[in-house]
Protein backbone atom coordinates (compact mmCIF):
# COMPACT_ATOMS: atom_id res chain seq x y z
CA UNK A 1 0.00 0.00 0.00
CA UNK A 2 2.86 2.39 0.85
CA UNK A 3 4.41 1.79 -2.54
CA UNK A 4 1.15 2.53 -4.36
CA UNK A 5 0.67 5.73 -2.36
CA UNK A 6 4.23 6.82 -3.19
CA UNK A 7 3.61 6.11 -6.87
CA UNK A 8 0.57 8.41 -6.80
CA UNK A 9 2.63 11.01 -4.92
CA UNK A 10 5.13 10.99 -7.77
CA UNK A 11 2.31 11.06 -10.34
CA UNK A 12 0.92 14.34 -8.97
CA UNK A 13 4.47 15.79 -8.73
CA UNK A 14 4.18 15.73 -4.96
CA UNK A 15 7.71 16.96 -4.21
CA UNK A 16 7.26 19.99 -6.45
CA UNK A 17 3.90 20.73 -4.79
CA UNK A 18 5.46 20.39 -1.34
CA UNK A 19 8.33 22.78 -2.02
CA UNK A 20 5.99 25.24 -3.78
CA UNK A 21 3.78 25.25 -0.70
CA UNK A 22 6.74 25.77 1.65
CA UNK A 23 8.17 28.65 -0.40
CA UNK A 24 4.77 30.31 -0.90
CA UNK A 25 3.98 30.00 2.82
CA UNK A 26 7.29 31.58 3.82
CA UNK A 27 6.72 34.46 1.37
CA UNK A 28 3.12 34.87 2.55
CA UNK A 29 4.20 34.90 6.20
CA UNK A 30 6.99 37.41 5.55
CA UNK A 31 4.68 39.72 3.58
CA UNK A 32 1.93 39.47 6.19
CA UNK A 33 4.36 40.38 8.97
CA UNK A 34 5.83 43.22 6.94
CA UNK A 35 2.37 44.62 6.09
CA UNK A 36 0.09 43.93 9.05
CA UNK A 37 -3.48 45.13 8.93
CA UNK A 38 -3.10 46.58 12.40
CA UNK A 39 -0.67 49.25 11.18
CA UNK A 40 -1.97 52.71 10.30
CA UNK A 41 -0.56 53.10 6.82
CA UNK A 42 -2.80 55.94 5.50
CA UNK A 43 -2.49 54.83 1.89
CA UNK A 44 -4.35 51.57 2.64
CA UNK A 45 -7.01 52.90 5.03
CA UNK A 46 -10.36 53.48 3.35
CA UNK A 47 -13.90 54.06 4.52
CA UNK A 48 -16.55 51.60 3.33
CA UNK A 49 -20.26 52.28 2.62
CA UNK A 50 -21.14 51.66 6.27
CA UNK A 51 -18.70 54.34 7.41
CA UNK A 52 -16.31 51.78 8.88
CA UNK A 53 -12.57 52.29 8.35
CA UNK A 54 -10.97 49.21 6.85
CA UNK A 55 -7.43 48.37 5.91
CA UNK A 56 -7.15 47.24 2.28
CA UNK A 57 -4.07 45.19 3.20
CA UNK A 58 -6.45 42.91 5.10
CA UNK A 59 -8.60 42.67 1.99
CA UNK A 60 -5.59 41.78 -0.14
CA UNK A 61 -4.30 39.08 2.19
CA UNK A 62 -7.80 37.80 2.86
CA UNK A 63 -8.26 37.37 -0.89
CA UNK A 64 -5.00 35.44 -1.04
CA UNK A 65 -6.21 33.20 1.76
CA UNK A 66 -9.52 32.57 -0.03
CA UNK A 67 -7.74 31.95 -3.32
CA UNK A 68 -5.48 29.43 -1.61
CA UNK A 69 -8.53 27.51 -0.34
CA UNK A 70 -10.13 27.50 -3.79
CA UNK A 71 -6.81 26.44 -5.34
CA UNK A 72 -6.43 23.55 -2.92
CA UNK A 73 -9.99 22.33 -3.55
CA UNK A 74 -9.70 22.48 -7.35
CA UNK A 75 -6.25 20.86 -7.31
CA UNK A 76 -7.45 17.92 -5.22
CA UNK A 77 -10.56 17.61 -7.39
CA UNK A 78 -8.35 17.27 -10.47
CA UNK A 79 -6.02 14.80 -8.78
CA UNK A 80 -8.58 12.00 -8.89
CA UNK A 81 -8.60 11.73 -12.64
CA UNK A 82 -4.86 12.38 -12.93
CA UNK A 83 -3.73 9.53 -10.68
CA UNK A 84 -5.84 7.04 -12.63
CA UNK A 85 -4.81 8.47 -16.00
CA UNK A 86 -1.14 8.22 -14.98
CA UNK A 87 -1.57 4.50 -14.25
CA UNK A 88 -3.26 4.05 -17.60
CA UNK A 89 -0.47 5.85 -19.49
CA UNK A 90 2.30 3.93 -17.74
CA UNK A 91 0.47 0.61 -18.32
CA UNK A 92 0.95 -0.33 -14.73
CA UNK A 93 -2.10 -2.59 -14.45
CA UNK A 94 -0.53 -5.50 -16.26
CA UNK A 95 2.53 -5.39 -14.01
CA UNK A 96 0.58 -4.78 -10.81
CA UNK A 97 -2.04 -7.48 -11.25
CA UNK A 98 0.48 -10.07 -12.37
CA UNK A 99 1.63 -9.97 -8.74
CA UNK A 100 -0.49 -11.44 -5.91
CA UNK A 101 -2.19 -8.12 -5.38
CA UNK A 102 -5.92 -7.65 -4.98
CA UNK A 103 -7.82 -5.17 -7.12
CA UNK A 104 -9.57 -4.12 -3.91
CA UNK A 105 -6.20 -2.96 -2.53
CA UNK A 106 -5.55 -0.94 -5.69
CA UNK A 107 -8.92 0.81 -5.34
CA UNK A 108 -8.27 1.36 -1.62
CA UNK A 109 -4.92 3.02 -2.38
CA UNK A 110 -6.60 5.59 -4.64
CA UNK A 111 -9.33 6.38 -2.13
CA UNK A 112 -6.74 6.64 0.63
CA UNK A 113 -4.54 8.94 -1.43
CA UNK A 114 -7.38 11.37 -2.10
CA UNK A 115 -8.44 11.32 1.58
CA UNK A 116 -4.85 12.05 2.66
CA UNK A 117 -4.63 14.82 0.05
CA UNK A 118 -7.81 16.42 1.45
CA UNK A 119 -6.43 16.22 5.00
CA UNK A 120 -3.08 17.73 3.97
CA UNK A 121 -4.81 20.42 1.87
CA UNK A 122 -7.04 21.37 4.78
CA UNK A 123 -4.04 21.52 7.15
CA UNK A 124 -2.14 23.76 4.71
CA UNK A 125 -5.16 26.09 4.48
CA UNK A 126 -5.35 26.24 8.31
CA UNK A 127 -1.72 27.39 8.40
CA UNK A 128 -2.45 30.14 5.86
CA UNK A 129 -5.54 31.19 7.79
CA UNK A 130 -3.60 31.45 11.07
CA UNK A 131 -0.91 33.58 9.40
CA UNK A 132 -3.42 35.82 7.63
CA UNK A 133 -5.72 36.47 10.57
CA UNK A 134 -2.94 36.98 13.17
CA UNK A 135 -2.20 40.42 11.72
CA UNK A 136 -5.72 41.48 10.76
CA UNK A 137 -7.40 44.54 12.15
CA UNK A 138 -10.55 43.56 14.07
CA UNK A 139 -13.52 44.28 11.84
CA UNK A 140 -15.25 43.15 8.68
CA UNK A 141 -12.38 41.34 6.96
CA UNK A 142 -11.41 39.47 10.14
CA UNK A 143 -15.06 38.36 10.43
CA UNK A 144 -15.06 37.19 6.80
CA UNK A 145 -11.84 35.29 7.37
CA UNK A 146 -13.31 33.58 10.43
CA UNK A 147 -16.44 32.67 8.42
CA UNK A 148 -14.22 31.14 5.74
CA UNK A 149 -12.43 29.09 8.40
CA UNK A 150 -15.71 27.99 9.97
CA UNK A 151 -16.93 26.76 6.59
CA UNK A 152 -13.63 25.25 5.46
CA UNK A 153 -14.18 21.96 7.31
CA UNK A 154 -17.70 21.42 5.87
CA UNK A 155 -16.28 22.42 2.46
CA UNK A 156 -13.57 19.77 2.73
CA UNK A 157 -16.23 17.26 3.75
CA UNK A 158 -18.25 18.29 0.69
CA UNK A 159 -15.13 17.68 -1.41
CA UNK A 160 -14.93 14.21 0.14
CA UNK A 161 -18.58 13.60 -0.82
CA UNK A 162 -17.92 14.82 -4.37
CA UNK A 163 -14.92 12.45 -4.52
CA UNK A 164 -17.18 9.64 -3.30
CA UNK A 165 -19.39 10.27 -6.37
CA UNK A 166 -16.61 10.92 -8.91
CA UNK A 167 -14.16 8.15 -8.00
CA UNK A 168 -16.49 5.32 -9.12
CA UNK A 169 -16.96 7.17 -12.42
CA UNK A 170 -13.21 7.44 -12.97
CA UNK A 171 -12.65 3.78 -12.13
CA UNK A 172 -15.48 2.37 -14.18
CA UNK A 173 -15.81 4.81 -17.10
CA UNK A 174 -12.29 6.21 -17.45
CA UNK A 175 -11.03 9.79 -17.34
CA UNK A 176 -12.39 11.00 -20.69
CA UNK A 177 -16.02 9.96 -20.14
CA UNK A 178 -15.98 11.07 -16.50
CA UNK A 179 -14.62 14.50 -17.45
CA UNK A 180 -17.39 14.78 -20.06
CA UNK A 181 -20.04 13.96 -17.46
CA UNK A 182 -18.56 16.53 -15.05
CA UNK A 183 -18.49 19.24 -17.70
CA UNK A 184 -22.11 18.47 -18.68
CA UNK A 185 -23.17 18.67 -15.03
CA UNK A 186 -21.51 22.04 -14.44
CA UNK A 187 -22.84 23.40 -17.71
CA UNK A 188 -26.33 22.46 -16.52
CA UNK A 189 -25.72 24.25 -13.22
CA UNK A 190 -24.39 27.31 -15.09
CA UNK A 191 -27.42 27.21 -17.39
CA UNK A 192 -29.84 27.31 -14.49
CA UNK A 193 -27.80 30.01 -12.72
CA UNK A 194 -27.84 32.24 -15.83
CA UNK A 195 -31.53 31.57 -16.26
CA UNK A 196 -32.18 32.69 -12.69
CA UNK A 197 -30.05 35.82 -13.14
CA UNK A 198 -32.00 36.74 -16.30
CA UNK A 199 -35.53 35.87 -15.26
CA UNK A 200 -35.48 35.24 -11.50
CA UNK A 201 -36.41 37.38 -8.52
CA UNK A 202 -33.33 39.50 -7.74
CA UNK A 203 -34.77 41.08 -4.59
CA UNK A 204 -33.21 38.32 -2.52
CA UNK A 205 -29.71 39.23 -3.72
CA UNK A 206 -30.20 43.00 -3.41
CA UNK A 207 -31.11 42.69 0.29
CA UNK A 208 -28.10 40.46 1.00
CA UNK A 209 -25.33 41.99 3.07
CA UNK A 210 -22.28 40.70 4.89
CA UNK A 211 -23.69 42.10 8.11
CA UNK A 212 -26.82 39.98 7.63
CA UNK A 213 -24.68 36.90 7.09
CA UNK A 214 -22.56 37.56 10.17
CA UNK A 215 -25.67 38.16 12.32
CA UNK A 216 -27.23 34.97 10.99
CA UNK A 217 -24.09 32.98 11.80
CA UNK A 218 -23.90 34.42 15.31
CA UNK A 219 -27.55 33.50 15.87
CA UNK A 220 -27.03 29.95 14.56
CA UNK A 221 -23.78 29.02 16.33
CA UNK A 222 -25.25 25.72 17.49
CA UNK A 223 -26.15 24.70 13.93
CA UNK A 224 -22.63 25.56 12.74
CA UNK A 225 -21.03 23.45 15.48
CA UNK A 226 -23.45 20.62 14.70
CA UNK A 227 -22.47 20.86 11.03
CA UNK A 228 -18.77 20.73 11.98
CA UNK A 229 -19.39 17.63 14.09
CA UNK A 230 -21.68 15.75 11.72
CA UNK A 231 -20.18 16.59 8.32
CA UNK A 232 -16.90 14.64 8.82
CA UNK A 233 -18.77 11.57 10.06
CA UNK A 234 -21.35 11.61 7.27
CA UNK A 235 -18.82 12.32 4.53
CA UNK A 236 -16.41 9.62 5.75
CA UNK A 237 -19.30 7.16 5.91
CA UNK A 238 -20.31 8.01 2.33
CA UNK A 239 -16.69 7.79 1.20
CA UNK A 240 -16.32 4.30 2.69
CA UNK A 241 -19.58 3.11 1.09
CA UNK A 242 -18.35 4.52 -2.24
CA UNK A 243 -15.07 2.61 -1.84
CA UNK A 244 -16.87 -0.68 -1.15
CA UNK A 245 -19.17 -0.25 -4.16
CA UNK A 246 -16.30 0.79 -6.45
CA UNK A 247 -14.05 -2.08 -5.30
CA UNK A 248 -16.85 -4.60 -5.92
CA UNK A 249 -17.73 -3.21 -9.36
CA UNK A 250 -14.08 -2.80 -10.38
CA UNK A 251 -13.27 -6.42 -9.53
CA UNK A 252 -16.24 -7.66 -11.57
CA UNK A 253 -15.38 -5.28 -14.44
CA UNK A 254 -11.80 -6.54 -14.61
CA UNK A 255 -12.96 -10.18 -14.50
CA UNK A 256 -15.40 -9.46 -17.34
CA UNK A 257 -12.67 -7.76 -19.41
CA UNK A 258 -10.34 -10.72 -18.87
CA UNK A 259 -13.05 -13.14 -20.02
CA UNK B 1 27.09 11.56 13.39
CA UNK B 2 26.69 7.86 13.98
CA UNK B 3 25.78 7.43 17.64
CA UNK B 4 22.29 7.80 19.00
CA UNK B 5 23.57 10.19 21.66
CA UNK B 6 25.10 12.51 19.06
CA UNK B 7 22.00 12.38 16.89
CA UNK B 8 19.77 13.11 19.86
CA UNK B 9 21.88 16.12 20.85
CA UNK B 10 21.70 17.44 17.29
CA UNK B 11 17.94 17.01 17.27
CA UNK B 12 17.55 18.82 20.60
CA UNK B 13 19.76 21.71 19.47
CA UNK B 14 17.71 22.09 16.28
CA UNK B 15 14.35 21.66 18.00
CA UNK B 16 15.04 24.06 20.86
CA UNK B 17 16.98 26.48 18.67
CA UNK B 18 14.35 26.81 15.95
CA UNK B 19 11.38 26.94 18.33
CA UNK B 20 12.87 29.37 20.82
CA UNK B 21 14.01 31.61 17.95
CA UNK B 22 10.44 31.58 16.65
CA UNK B 23 9.06 32.42 20.11
CA UNK B 24 11.66 35.16 20.56
CA UNK B 25 10.78 36.78 17.25
CA UNK B 26 7.01 36.31 17.31
CA UNK B 27 6.01 36.91 20.92
CA UNK B 28 4.85 40.51 21.28
CA UNK B 29 7.14 42.31 23.68
CA UNK B 30 5.74 43.01 27.13
CA UNK B 31 2.46 41.16 26.61
CA UNK B 32 1.44 38.15 28.67
CA UNK B 33 -0.23 35.16 27.06
CA UNK B 34 -3.69 36.17 28.29
CA UNK B 35 -3.24 39.71 26.97
CA UNK B 36 -2.45 38.45 23.45
CA UNK B 37 -5.38 38.24 21.03
CA UNK B 38 -6.48 34.67 20.27
CA UNK B 39 -5.37 35.06 16.66
CA UNK B 40 -1.85 35.94 17.74
CA UNK B 41 -1.80 33.01 20.18
CA UNK B 42 -2.59 30.65 17.27
CA UNK B 43 0.18 32.25 15.21
CA UNK B 44 2.75 31.77 17.97
CA UNK B 45 1.47 28.19 18.40
CA UNK B 46 2.71 27.44 14.86
CA UNK B 47 5.97 26.86 16.71
CA UNK B 48 4.52 23.41 17.39
CA UNK B 49 5.64 22.45 13.87
CA UNK B 50 9.32 22.94 14.63
CA UNK B 51 9.98 19.61 16.40
CA UNK B 52 8.90 17.83 13.20
CA UNK B 53 11.04 20.19 11.09
CA UNK B 54 13.97 19.49 13.43
CA UNK B 55 13.31 15.74 13.06
CA UNK B 56 13.48 15.95 9.26
CA UNK B 57 16.59 18.17 9.36
CA UNK B 58 18.33 15.81 11.80
CA UNK B 59 17.62 12.78 9.60
CA UNK B 60 18.90 14.68 6.58
CA UNK B 61 22.12 15.73 8.32
CA UNK B 62 22.80 12.35 9.94
CA UNK B 63 21.77 10.45 6.79
CA UNK B 64 19.49 8.13 8.77
CA UNK B 65 17.01 7.98 5.93
CA UNK B 66 13.29 8.75 5.85
CA UNK B 67 11.64 5.35 6.23
CA UNK B 68 8.00 5.74 7.20
CA UNK B 69 7.54 2.46 9.06
CA UNK B 70 9.63 -0.13 10.85
CA UNK B 71 12.68 -0.08 13.08
CA UNK B 72 14.44 3.27 13.18
CA UNK B 73 11.73 4.88 11.02
CA UNK B 74 9.84 8.15 11.37
CA UNK B 75 6.79 6.16 12.65
CA UNK B 76 4.49 7.94 10.19
CA UNK B 77 2.76 4.83 8.87
CA UNK B 78 -0.75 3.80 9.89
CA UNK B 79 -1.72 0.16 10.35
CA UNK B 80 -5.04 -1.21 11.60
CA UNK B 81 -3.87 -4.82 11.62
CA UNK B 82 -3.56 -6.87 14.83
CA UNK B 83 -6.33 -4.77 16.43
CA UNK B 84 -4.21 -1.59 16.27
CA UNK B 85 -7.33 0.35 15.28
CA UNK B 86 -8.27 0.18 18.96
CA UNK B 87 -5.43 2.58 19.79
CA UNK B 88 -6.80 5.17 17.37
CA UNK B 89 -10.20 4.93 19.06
CA UNK B 90 -8.56 5.15 22.50
CA UNK B 91 -6.61 8.19 21.30
CA UNK B 92 -9.86 10.01 20.46
CA UNK B 93 -11.68 9.19 23.70
CA UNK B 94 -8.94 9.08 26.35
CA UNK B 95 -8.41 12.89 26.66
CA UNK B 96 -12.13 13.37 27.31
CA UNK B 97 -12.04 10.62 29.92
CA UNK B 98 -9.10 11.96 31.92
CA UNK B 99 -10.34 15.55 31.61
CA UNK B 100 -13.70 14.64 33.14
CA UNK B 101 -11.93 12.47 35.74
CA UNK B 102 -9.76 15.46 36.60
CA UNK B 103 -12.86 17.67 36.93
CA UNK B 104 -14.34 15.14 39.37
CA UNK B 105 -11.23 15.43 41.53
CA UNK B 106 -11.35 19.22 41.25
CA UNK B 107 -14.87 19.07 42.67
CA UNK B 108 -13.73 16.79 45.48
CA UNK B 109 -10.85 19.13 46.38
CA UNK B 110 -12.86 22.32 45.93
CA UNK B 111 -16.64 21.72 46.11
CA UNK B 112 -17.28 25.49 46.25
CA UNK B 113 -16.30 25.92 42.60
CA UNK B 114 -19.36 23.94 41.46
CA UNK B 115 -21.72 26.45 39.89
CA UNK B 116 -24.73 25.05 37.99
CA UNK B 117 -25.39 28.51 36.55
CA UNK B 118 -21.80 29.12 35.38
CA UNK B 119 -22.36 27.82 31.86
CA UNK B 120 -25.51 29.93 31.56
CA UNK B 121 -23.47 33.07 32.26
CA UNK B 122 -21.08 32.40 29.35
CA UNK B 123 -21.73 33.98 25.97
CA UNK B 124 -22.50 30.63 24.32
CA UNK B 125 -25.56 28.83 23.00
CA UNK B 126 -26.77 26.70 25.90
CA UNK B 127 -27.43 23.73 23.63
CA UNK B 128 -23.71 23.53 22.83
CA UNK B 129 -22.60 22.03 26.16
CA UNK B 130 -23.38 18.38 25.33
CA UNK B 131 -21.81 18.86 21.91
CA UNK B 132 -18.53 20.28 23.19
CA UNK B 133 -16.74 16.92 23.75
CA UNK B 134 -17.79 15.64 20.32
CA UNK B 135 -16.70 18.94 18.75
CA UNK B 136 -13.34 18.80 20.54
CA UNK B 137 -12.78 15.17 19.50
CA UNK B 138 -13.67 15.79 15.84
CA UNK B 139 -11.77 19.08 15.48
CA UNK B 140 -8.85 17.83 17.60
CA UNK B 141 -8.54 14.80 15.32
CA UNK B 142 -8.98 16.59 12.01
CA UNK B 143 -6.99 19.72 12.90
CA UNK B 144 -4.19 17.62 14.37
CA UNK B 145 -1.44 18.92 12.11
CA UNK B 146 0.02 21.17 14.81
CA UNK B 147 -0.06 18.39 17.39
CA UNK B 148 1.44 16.11 14.74
CA UNK B 149 4.28 18.61 14.39
CA UNK B 150 5.17 18.10 18.06
CA UNK B 151 4.56 14.36 18.28
CA UNK B 152 6.49 13.57 15.10
CA UNK B 153 9.46 15.16 16.83
CA UNK B 154 9.14 14.09 20.45
CA UNK B 155 7.62 10.63 20.06
CA UNK B 156 8.81 10.05 16.52
CA UNK B 157 12.49 10.80 17.13
CA UNK B 158 13.40 11.83 20.67
CA UNK B 159 11.76 9.01 22.63
CA UNK B 160 13.12 6.13 20.49
CA UNK B 161 16.60 7.62 20.89
CA UNK B 162 16.18 8.05 24.66
CA UNK B 163 14.81 4.51 25.02
CA UNK B 164 17.90 3.18 23.26
CA UNK B 165 20.20 5.07 25.66
CA UNK B 166 18.64 4.46 29.08
CA UNK B 167 16.05 2.37 30.94
CA UNK B 168 12.42 3.07 30.10
CA UNK B 169 11.59 4.81 33.39
CA UNK B 170 14.58 7.17 32.99
CA UNK B 171 13.76 7.85 29.33
CA UNK B 172 10.16 8.79 30.21
CA UNK B 173 11.35 11.13 33.00
CA UNK B 174 14.06 12.77 30.90
CA UNK B 175 11.76 13.03 27.86
CA UNK B 176 9.05 14.71 29.92
CA UNK B 177 11.50 17.20 31.43
CA UNK B 178 12.91 18.07 27.99
CA UNK B 179 9.41 18.57 26.62
CA UNK B 180 8.43 20.71 29.62
CA UNK B 181 11.54 22.88 29.30
CA UNK B 182 10.80 23.36 25.59
CA UNK B 183 7.59 25.14 26.70
CA UNK B 184 9.55 27.44 29.06
CA UNK B 185 9.36 30.68 26.98
CA UNK B 186 5.57 30.33 26.81
CA UNK B 187 5.30 29.42 30.50
CA UNK B 188 7.29 32.55 31.34
CA UNK B 189 4.70 34.76 29.63
CA UNK B 190 1.80 33.05 31.38
CA UNK B 191 0.75 30.19 29.12
CA UNK B 192 -1.41 27.65 31.04
CA UNK B 193 -0.80 29.04 34.54
CA UNK B 194 -0.86 32.83 34.22
CA UNK B 195 1.67 35.08 35.96
CA UNK B 196 0.08 35.67 39.35
CA UNK B 197 1.07 32.50 41.21
CA UNK B 198 3.75 32.26 43.88
CA UNK B 199 7.10 31.14 42.55
CA UNK B 200 6.40 32.52 39.06
CA UNK B 201 7.85 31.43 36.61
CA UNK B 202 9.88 28.61 38.16
CA UNK B 203 6.97 26.78 39.75
CA UNK B 204 5.14 27.02 36.42
CA UNK B 205 8.08 25.52 34.53
CA UNK B 206 8.36 22.74 37.14
CA UNK B 207 4.64 22.03 36.91
CA UNK B 208 4.84 22.00 33.10
CA UNK B 209 7.66 19.43 33.27
CA UNK B 210 5.53 17.29 35.59
CA UNK B 211 2.52 17.52 33.27
CA UNK B 212 4.72 16.63 30.31
CA UNK B 213 6.12 13.60 32.15
CA UNK B 214 2.59 12.33 32.81
CA UNK B 215 1.34 13.01 29.29
CA UNK B 216 4.60 11.69 27.86
CA UNK B 217 3.99 8.28 29.45
CA UNK B 218 0.57 8.03 27.80
CA UNK B 219 1.83 9.29 24.44
CA UNK B 220 4.90 7.05 24.39
CA UNK B 221 2.80 4.02 25.34
CA UNK B 222 0.29 4.57 22.58
CA UNK B 223 3.04 5.25 20.04
CA UNK B 224 4.78 2.01 20.94
CA UNK B 225 1.57 -0.03 20.87
CA UNK B 226 0.33 1.37 17.55
CA UNK B 227 3.74 1.69 15.87
CA UNK B 228 2.75 5.20 14.75
CA UNK B 229 2.86 8.79 16.02
CA UNK B 230 -0.65 9.50 14.71
CA UNK B 231 -2.56 8.27 17.79
CA UNK B 232 -0.25 10.43 19.94
CA UNK B 233 -0.98 13.40 17.65
CA UNK B 234 -4.72 12.77 18.04
CA UNK B 235 -4.46 12.57 21.86
CA UNK B 236 -2.44 15.80 21.87
CA UNK B 237 -4.90 17.56 19.55
CA UNK B 238 -8.00 16.49 21.47
CA UNK B 239 -6.27 17.31 24.79
CA UNK B 240 -5.57 20.86 23.58
CA UNK B 241 -9.16 21.24 22.34
CA UNK B 242 -10.32 20.63 25.94
CA UNK B 243 -13.20 18.18 25.70
CA UNK B 244 -15.43 18.51 28.77
CA UNK B 245 -19.05 18.77 29.84
CA UNK B 246 -18.37 19.03 33.57
CA UNK B 247 -16.06 21.98 32.92
CA UNK B 248 -19.14 24.05 32.08
CA UNK B 249 -20.20 23.80 35.74
CA UNK B 250 -16.86 24.67 37.35
CA UNK B 251 -16.46 28.39 37.98
CA UNK B 252 -12.73 29.27 37.78
CA UNK B 253 -13.31 32.42 39.85
CA UNK B 254 -14.30 30.26 42.84
CA UNK B 255 -11.24 27.98 42.60
CA UNK B 256 -8.87 28.06 45.53
CA UNK B 257 -5.13 27.44 45.56
CA UNK B 258 -3.38 24.56 47.27
CA UNK B 259 0.43 24.82 47.58
CA UNK B 260 0.37 27.66 45.05
CA UNK B 261 -1.46 25.57 42.43
CA UNK B 262 -5.14 26.00 41.55
CA UNK B 263 -7.48 23.12 42.38
CA UNK B 264 -8.39 22.91 38.70
CA UNK B 265 -4.83 21.99 37.77
CA UNK B 266 -4.40 19.70 40.77
CA UNK B 267 -7.56 17.80 39.86
CA UNK B 268 -6.39 17.44 36.28
CA UNK B 269 -2.98 16.17 37.43
CA UNK B 270 -4.60 13.55 39.68
CA UNK B 271 -6.86 12.42 36.83
CA UNK B 272 -3.92 12.08 34.45
CA UNK B 273 -1.80 10.34 37.10
CA UNK B 274 -4.49 7.67 37.53
CA UNK B 275 -4.54 7.05 33.77
CA UNK B 276 -0.72 6.89 33.80
CA UNK B 277 -0.77 4.21 36.51
CA UNK B 278 -3.22 2.16 34.45
CA UNK B 279 -1.02 2.60 31.36
CA UNK B 280 2.09 1.49 33.29
CA UNK B 281 0.21 -1.54 34.61
CA UNK B 282 -0.91 -2.54 31.08
CA UNK B 283 2.61 -1.94 29.75
CA UNK B 284 4.28 -4.13 32.39
CA UNK B 285 1.67 -6.85 31.94
CA UNK B 286 2.26 -6.88 28.19
CA UNK B 287 6.05 -7.00 28.72
CA UNK B 288 5.75 -9.98 31.06
CA UNK B 289 3.40 -11.75 28.58
CA UNK B 290 5.92 -11.22 25.79
CA UNK B 291 8.72 -12.53 28.02
CA UNK B 292 6.69 -15.68 28.79
CA UNK B 293 6.00 -16.22 25.06
CA UNK B 294 9.68 -15.88 24.09
CA UNK B 295 11.01 -18.06 26.92
CA UNK B 296 12.37 -21.39 25.68
CA UNK B 297 10.77 -24.55 27.03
Amino acid sequence: MGGLLYKDFVAVKGKRLFWSFVILTIIFCALRMAFPGTSDIPFFMVEDNAGETVNMLDFFFGMMEGSFLIGVISMINNMQGNILAYDGKSHIHGYLFSMPFQRKGYVASKYLFIAIAIYVGFSCYCIWHVISVAFMMPGRFADVSQILMAFSLPLMCLLLCVSAVEMPMYFLLGKAKSTMIRVCFWMLVAFFAIGYLLFGDMKVLSSWDFGVLIRWLEAHNFELVLLSVLSPMISLGLYYVSYRITAHCYERKEEFDED
Amino acid sequence: MKTNKGRLMLYLILSFGLTWLWFLLMLPKGETWDEMPANMQSFVALGMLFPFIAHVLTRWLTKEGFAMTGEGSMLLGISFRDKKWIYFLVAMLLPWFYTELGNVFTLLLNPECFDPKYYLSLDLDKRLLPLLPANAIITGTIVSFAAFGEEAGWRGYMMPKLLSLMPRWAALLVGGVIWGLWHAPLTCIGHNFGTEYPGYPWLGILLMCFICILLGVILTWITEMSGSVWPAAIIHGVNNAGASILGGYLNPEKERMIWGVSCGWLGMLIGQAIVVFVVIFIWRKRKSELQIKTQPF
